[in-house]
């Protein structure tokens, strides 16, 4: 897993995930040439010794050991999370726990991983969302498979109270990656 | 381009040069990295961060540089101006430095560059989606006109108690007619935060309201980076009855393109006294003169 260490591959990733946030609802193409490596090459794009995680879902013992070997980061509990990964798209109301800032400093609002099945333009399996806000021109649709509708639900209610919130990104198996910032105003359709 | 690819540059890069790709160490680039998301996330908010030394002086323009190399890879072309300049000294050696740490390409092209880092300006072509303008800041703060406490500002912005800032707006009216803010005219983005846009001119305030363009905002000594993503409503401090209004040259064109759509820099002749009008972007008056089939290259005023 050479690629992942990479100062040069942290870059381009990071680039994407810049973009991703910038144009929310846009679906950027992550790492397809091996989708496995979606995950740890977020990880080490954004973790560090320096912030804390935590990790809601099955296979979070697994998914915990794997950023901490990656990053060095502190596991910790959900309230105390910087970053959280909710590895297969439904937390249960586990989010609704989420560090959301305060209103000196709204960047202490975690960020919010979750790992779906897939990302798409269009469809009918999936869950459709419609967004508007900043980075988004009139507005943009997603369709999302392998999330429970509730984490949209509760995604509007912890950003109800702008600029308190969660930013999220979706990363989902075929390696794709969508931005969600929570300046943003969503719609399940 | 593929992740195979990119290593191979690496290992290239990192051969022929013995520090660290775009200087600074990669958990400092991390944590700005973390800081650049928070600041698109909340459009117009001053995010704190630990900002890392660089061998230039704070002061000249290390918060944009700071994010310049947090975001270049050895894709990048990057342009850098000064007052719309391509040229100035200053310019030029940021764009040296980034050159001899990166290996990236450098242009004077507002078209062709992925990054631009400027100071006091914003081109006058339009910018894409594609494209990132890095602005430098020296005083991020807009309500410090009004507040000198650090601690009552950030209070302020978190509630949105803006009638300080409205208030000296009012007595600026009151006092000379009109307001006289001239650079670093206070807006409002996505409805919520009041905003430093950094000194740029009054010209070049719509230019950042709905735009295609991600605008970084870097400011090395006081350590704050904030963004205005794309199409995000970013509109200028204004009263019902006393609007915002750019300025104006009226009846003046520059003297070596001869544009009337541009910023111009008033040039007075020391000894006649003068008065002579040129655009104060460049490499955009080299664009209207060549397109004119000249090709001389225009140096700094
Ligand atoms: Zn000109």
């Amino acid at each position: 897993m050479p690629a992942a260490n990479s100062t040069l591959a942290t870059q381009q990733a990071f680039r994407i995930l810049l973009q991703a946030l910038s144009h929310p609802g846009e679906i950027y193409p992550w790492s397809p040439s091996d989708p496995g490596q979606g995950l740890p090459l977020m990880l080490q794009t954004l973790l560090d010794h320096e912030v804390s995680f935590a990790v809601i879902g099955p296979e979070s013992d697994a998914t915990a050991a794997l950023v901490r070997d990656l990053t060095g980061s502190r596991l910790s509990a959900v309230p105390a999370a910087d970053f959280i990964i909710v590895t297969r798209g439904r937390s249960q109301g586990g989010i609704l726990a989420a560090k959301r800032g305060t209103l000196e400093y709204p960047d202490q609002g975690a960020t919010v991983i979750y790992l779906v099945e897939s990302l798409d333009r269009e469809g009918q399996a999936g869950l459709w969302v419609k967004l508007q806000g900043p980075g988004v021109n009139r507005e943009m649709r997603a369709m999302i498979t392998g999330l429970a509708a509730d984490e949209i639900l509760d995604l509007q209610k912890i950003n109800q109270e702008f600029p308190l919130g969660v930013d999220s990104f979706f990363l989902d198996r075929a390696g794709q990656v969508m931005g969600l910032p929570r300046s943003s105003l969503l719609e399940v359709q | 381009m593929r992740l195979n690819a990119w290593l191979q540059d690496h290992r290239r890069v990192k051969k022929s040069r013995d520090y660290n790709f775009a200087f600074i160490n990669e958990a400092a680039k991390r944590e700005i990295r973390r800081k650049i998301l928070k600041a698109v996330a909340i459009p117009g908010y001053q995010v704190p961060f630990a900002s890392p030394e660089l061998p230039v002086a704070r002061g000249w323009g290390t918060g944009g540089l700071q994010l310049t190399l947090s975001l270049i890879g050895p894709e990048d072309i990057l342009k850098v101006i000064d007052q719309g300049c391509d040229g100035s000294v200053n310019a030029v050696n940021i764009k040296k430095f980034v050159g001899q740490v990166t290996g990236v390409s450098t242009t004077t092209d507002t078209r062709q560059a992925t990054i631009i880092q400027t100071r006091h300006r914003i081109p006058e072509e339009a910018m894409t989606r594609d494209q990132i303008l890095v602005l430098q800041v020296p005083f991020p703060e807009a309500l410090r006109t009004v507040e000198p406490s650090e601690a009552e500002t950030r209070r302020m912005h978190g509630e949105a108690d803006y009638s300080q800032m409205w208030l000296y707006l009012y007595e600026d009216i009151v006092k000379y007619g009109e307001i006289s803010i001239g650079a670093r005219y206070p807006v409002t983005v996505n409805g919520r935060y009041i905003m430093d846009p950094s000194p740029i001119p009054r010209w070049d305030i719509p230019k950042l309201h709905l735009a295609e363009t991600l605008f970084l905002f870097g400011a090395g000594r006081e350590k704050r980076i904030y963004a205005i993503p794309p199409h995000t409503r970013v509109e200028p401090l204004e009263f019902e009855d006393e609007k915002f209004r750019v300025e104006d040259f009226p009846g003046q064109a520059c003297q070596r393109c001869g544009s009337s759509a541009t910023f111009l820099d008033e040039i007075i002749d020391e000894a006649s006294g003068a008065r002579t009008y040129l655009c104060s972007d460049t490499s955009h008056c080299d664009k209207i003169l060549a397109q004119q089939e000249e090709k001389e290259v225009r140096s700094c005023k």
